[in-house]
């Protein structure tokens, strides 16, 4: 009876498989479009990469644009690029927060692309402090951690923040007994700001079950906004090994932020089950984004001891 | 206002003067006492004529002289009496099932016949329904109405309905008068109606009656069998998927009667030991099963020839669940067991009771109370074991999501005979509402096999209650002006009133027939409509986790207008052809904004949301022949449906009209039945349409530093490497369409008159020529090269054959 089940299930597979078909998609390949990239960093030396938008079942390179006359403005200043290489227009300077950055490319046969922004500041954290969750720990197995930290930032600019976690962890692998240097992104449980806002305030996209979120500070706009991040750790089956967090923390334009989470959306792996999300562009004439960000990490690193006693060191 | 009213009522008096009696009563089945809905009462001398109601009812007021009556139905033999009319009359008629459908008499006094004043409505009886070619031997009543002209499935295989280019949250599906939220099984691919339980079905597209409200697109009003009251019967069928028994009988002979039937799938039961192999889990701990079932029952007393009882029950739940063992793994320290778990569930029950009294032969009189409910509810969660040193500690994390709306309803109305010329029904409507949007639910706990409790956390996004009052009353007149000119003209008056907001709603609807000789007449209507109820439900996969969520004070009452014109005409009183226009106008529908999810959003329902605007218009065209040999239509629409979301921060598609989801500018459908003999009879139907639309994103972005990974340096330092993203651009909403669709299908039916009852074998074959229609469509890459990117499709249901056998007794 089983092989007459099995046969069955079989013989259905292959029917479904059967059920697959090529579509000719001549004719419908869209309409290209010219896509700027650019994010100004106070770190970094200025850059604007120009290509063409790519028809969805094409294999080979990006096609870039190496023939634009492009022209950047700095507070009003017209500079030139210095080098163009892969549709990266470069230039041999580094922007500084609260620059007004304007560009406008020329590209024979298209429209003109143009698109301006401020430049941000990079993110100031202090008092980084690292304890074992006591609220929310669960038996040994299952230590979660407290993460907190103070961003400073002026009062009256909207700021808009994107905040990674990392975990370090040389912890047995699977199957065996030696120790493996791990790092990866880990995941936080919640996340909370200040007293009021927390992973249920509008405004905060993947706030919560989740390794990375994007937030403004439109609901915690206080000279010290205090962020907890509450871990969930790799299992650590012996309790004792040490571990070590990144907290990657970035500011961002209001452009940057939105281009951020209209990509966030559209490559979800829910996006199966939202909407269509047109990606958020700045860029007049064309699409993309042309923003800024700027970036910097923290280190926590937890040293377990035998009572399961608080105990941490932080470092940045 | 009032000189109309009293003007109104003065012409609907005219004729007053004339010394009038009426003649009312009920018409049944002789065979089985069930009463008839739509049948036609006729008298032959003034040509004056009426239809029952959906309680086999009728009521003719006549002048005072010679009456030549004459009953008929389709199937039935006709009945005539002739008579002098000098007082009222309680004339109940019991009709003979014809054998032979040659010999049956046909006016055209239908639902949607060339005498009617209605337009945009069509009667369908069951066994028209049940005659359809059917997927894996189930009859379906929404996918034989999908065959009509306006009404277009939605994918593949699916019955939800859309009407004229509404939505299917459009459609107000009325069961024994109560609605039911959900009409799907299986996720949409069976209908809930079981048809052994349904008598008639009536779909009103557009004209709609002033009696009926709540809804933009359609009413499906479906009746249910009261039951035989002479003696028991009843048939048991089993097919491919799903078993089916219904009974029927006196409880007392000819007073209290009852219809129960059931049907379930068992498709859980037959898989449930392949799955394992089919899963590639052999070895593994695994419960994965699926299975739907409904219950109908009925129960109807008569304590006279003027009062009836109903009471009327339905109760349907799909299951869906799933526990995988996903690996174990083992270590130095421990041993570890990890499970995934999956569990779907949606069901409705309804419940009503039902008073039916005629007051005076001119005055029916119907109170019912009723209450619907409907629920959906999906659960994700992980277990994990692990072990260590015999102490096993275990973890359960779990998310269950969940959504639901209870309707307590109360009504009265009225039908009631002004005299020869106006047939009027009024009444009131109060429902109940209370909604339960969405309910998001976290539970994580964990424990150990030595009894110790570790921490049990409950976390509830959401879990609020939403109660709304709608009032609804009405008034509408079939009004004969004249020989030639009927008139349907009614007010449908509502108000919802939702936490601190009301909203009143006056509803006008209008139709009239112009009657150009017996053959041939012309028709034209207008309703207004308004919804207070919206499903919210994602553009590219309809589920029954879809919400329906009630306006408030951001979300506003959906609205319609709609006119029709038609032309009517039967040939030989054989064959009907009707040629319809539409044009209708919506405003305030509901969508997702760009991006949101169904799940893994703490936002509540109302943030998700925006509103716009739509329209739809178009032609179709119906040929239908329902007596004889060779029965079936042909239906042919074409049509065009868009919307506009341009609305300040409700923008979608960048603020430009796109085509609606649905969209189809050609749908031809052919139904064809062949019945030479009692013993046997065939079927065939052909279905083409345009393609569905469908979002795709035919261009990419590449952001090259829109990807991070995180690495260890040589000293142990992490270091960030951006890597290049690629990210689909959406030049416009529904921008692609598919391939067209179509599909024949085809049926056999064989019966044999055994000892105890009939026996029917039923063969039917779905997608006969095996057409790759497409369900949908995915970026491949061969053998998971990227240098190979196609674009497939997929389609679901090849050639299907099926065989089910059913014996009546």
């Amino acid at each position: 009876m089983k092989n007459i089940f099995l046969s069955a299930g079989v013989i259905l597979l292959l029917m479904l498989e059967g059920c697959k078909k090529e579509i000719d998609f001549t004719g419908h390949e869209g309409e290209r479009h010219v896509v700027v990239m650019s994010q100004l960093d106070p770190d970094s030396n200025i850059c604007i990469n120009l290509a063409f938008t790519q028809f969805f079942l094409d294999n080979g390179p990006v096609q870039t644009i190496d023939n634009a006359d492009l022209h950047l403005w700095i507070n009003g200043t017209e500079y030139s690029p210095d080098a163009v290489s892969n549709g990266n227009y470069c230039f041999n300077m580094k922007p500084h927060a609260g620059d007004s950055i304007w560009f406008e490319a020329a590209i024979p046969g298209w429209n003109n692309v143009s698109a301006g922004t401020r430049v941000v500041s990079s993110p100031q954290m202090s008092n980084v402090r690292f304890s074992r969750s006591r609220e929310f720990a669960f038996v040994h197995m299952m230590d979660m951690y407290d993460i907190r930290f103070q961003l400073d930032d002026p009062v009256d600019e909207r700021e808009y923040y994107r905040i990674q976690l990392y975990e370090h962890i040389q912890c047995p692998a699977y199957d065996t007994v030696e120790a493996v240097d791990t790092i990866q992104t880990s995941m936080f449980a919640y996340l909370g700001l200040n007293e009021a806002g927390d992973t249920t305030s509008p405004g905060i996209n993947n706030a919560a079950m989740a390794s990375e979120v994007l937030l403004s500070d439109a609901y915690f706009n206080t000279p010290s906004k205090d962020v907890l991040l509450l871990t969930m750790p790799i299992v650590d089956t012996t309790g004792l090994l040490q571990r070590d967090y990144f907290v990657r923390v970035s500011t961002y334009s209001n452009e940057t932020a939105k281009y951020l989470s209209t990509v966030w959306s559209a490559s979800s792996m829910m996006a199966i089950f939202a909407e269509p999300v047109q990606v958020y562009s700045n860029i007049k004439g064309g699409i993309g984004i042309f923003g800024s960000s700027s970036k910097k990490m923290i280190k926590a690193t937890y040293i377990p001891i035998d009572d399961k006693d608080d105990e941490s060191t932080h470092n940045r | 206002m009032k000189k109309y009213i009293v003007l109104w009522l003065l012409m609907a008096g005219f004729g007053l003067h004339a010394q009038n009696y009426t003649i009312s009563g009920t018409i049944t089945d002789k065979q089985t006492g069930e009463t008839l809905i739509g049948a036609t009462i006729v008298d032959g001398h003034s040509g004056k004529g009426t239809v029952t109601n959906a309680y086999g009812r009728y009521s003719l007021t006549l002048k005072k002289d010679s009456v030549q009556l004459k009953v008929s139905y389709i199937g039935y033999q006709s009945a005539k009496k002739n008579f002098y009319l000098a007082s009222n009359e309680e004339y109940n008629v019991a009709l003979s099932s014809s054998t032979d459908l040659q010999e049956v008499v046909i006016t055209a006094e239908k639902v949607n016949g060339v005498k009617s004043s209605q337009m945009s409505a069509i009667e369908m009886p069951v066994e028209q329904l049940q005659a359809v070619p059917v997927m894996f031997g189930e009859a379906d009543v929404l996918k034989a109405l999908q065959l009509l002209p306006g009404v277009q499935s939605g994918s593949e295989g699916q019955s939800g309905m859309y009407v004229r280019g509404g939505g299917p949250d459009e459609n107000l599906f009325l069961l024994d008068g109560v609605p039911v939220y959900n009409v799907s099984h299986s996720g949409g691919f069976f209908s809930a109606f079981n048809s052994d339980a349904v008598k008639n079905v009536t779909l009103y597209k557009g004209s709609f009656p002033a009696r009926f409200g709540g809804r933009l697109s359609s009413v499906l009003d479906i009746t249910t069998n009261n039951g035989n009251d002479k003696e028991y019967h009843g048939n048991v069928s089993v097919g491919l998927i799903s078993a089916k028994i219904a009974v029927e009988g006196p409880i007392v002979k000819e007073k209290t009667t009852f219809s129960l039937s059931a049907r379930r799938t068992y498709g859980d039961f037959v898989l449930q030991p392949i799955i394992p192999r089919l899963l590639d889990q052999s070895g593994k701990d695994v419960n994965v099963g699926y299975y739907f079932y409904d219950i109908n029952a009925k129960v109807t007393h008569k304590f006279s020839d003027r009062s009836r009882l109903y009471a009327s029950y339905y109760m349907g739940d799909d299951e869906m669940y799933s526990k995988l063992q996903m690996g174990n793994i083992v270590t130095a320290y421990m041993y570890q067991d990890d499970y995934l778990k999956f569990g779907y569930h949606w069901g409705n029950i309804v419940g009503s009771l039902r008073w039916n009294y005629v007051i005076t032969p001119k005055l029916f009189m119907n109170v019912s109370g009723s209450y619907t409910r409907y629920r959906n509810y999906v659960l994700f969660g992980t277990e994990q074991h692990y072990t260590i040193n015999e102490e096993t500690t275990m973890f359960d994390m779990s998310m269950d999501y969940n959504s639901g709306i209870n309707d307590l309803t109360g009504r009265v109305d009225f039908d009631y005979t002004l005299n020869p010329n106006h047939n009027m029904k009024f009444g009131v409507n109060y429902i109940y509402h209370t909604f339960k949007p969405e309910v998001l639910s976290t539970q994580l706990t964990s424990g150990d096999n030595l009894g110790n409790e570790g921490y049990d956390i409950d976390t509830t996004i959401g879990g609020f209650v939403i109660n709304a009052h709608e009032i609804m009353g009405f008034i509408e007149d079939d009004w004969s002006i004249s020989d030639y000119v009927k008139v349907n003209a009614g007010l449908n008056c509502t108000g919802f009133k939702v936490r601190n907001s009301f909203y009143p709603s006056l509803q006008p609807r209008v139709s009239g027939r112009f009657l150009l000789n017996d053959a041939w007449s012309m028709k034209i209507g207008y309703a207004c409509m308004t919804q207070y109820l919206h499903l919210l439900s994602n553009s590219s996969v309809s589920l029954p986790t879809d919400l329906w969520v009630p306006v408030t004070n951001k979300v506003k009452p959906m609205t319609s207008n709609q006119i029709a014109a038609g032309v009517f005409y039967s040939w030989k009183n054989t064959v009907d052809f009707s040629l319809e226009g539409y044009y209708k106008r919506m405003t305030n529908l509901l969508e997702y904004k760009e991006g949101t999810s169904l799940f893994g959003s703490t936002e509540s329902w109302e943030s998700k949301v925006c509103m716009g605007d739509g329209w739809s218009y178009g032609v179709e065209l119906l040929a239908q022949k329902s007596v004889g040999k060779w029965t079936g239509w042909v239906g042919y629409t074409w049509s065009k449906s868009e919307r506009l979301f341009d609305r300040e921060g409700q923008v979608l598609n960048q603020g430009r009209v796109f085509p609606a989801k649905y969209d189809r500018r050609h749908d031809l459908s052919i139904v064809i039945t062949y019945k030479p003999n009692k013993n046997f009879d065939c079927s065939v139907t052909w279905v083409y349409s345009t393609g569905n639309t469908a979002t795709l994103m035919t261009q990419n972005i590449v952001d090259p530093t829109g990807s991070t990974t995180i690495t260890l340096d040589e000293y142990g330092n992490p270091v960030i490497t951006e890597e290049p993203l690629s990210v689909g651009y959406m030049e416009s909403r529904n921008n692609y369409r598919l391939p067209a669709y179509h599909r024949m299908d085809a049926g056999v039916n064989f019966h044999k008159q055994k000892k105890h009852g009939l026996r029917t074998w039923s063969i039917s074959v779905y997608n006969l020529y095996n057409h790759q229609n497409p369900y949908l469509i995915y970026q491949s890459s061969s053998l998971g090269l990227d240098d190979n990117k196609k674009l497939m499709q997929l389609s679901i249901f090849p050639i299907l054959p099926s065989i089910s056998y059913m014996f009546r007794f």
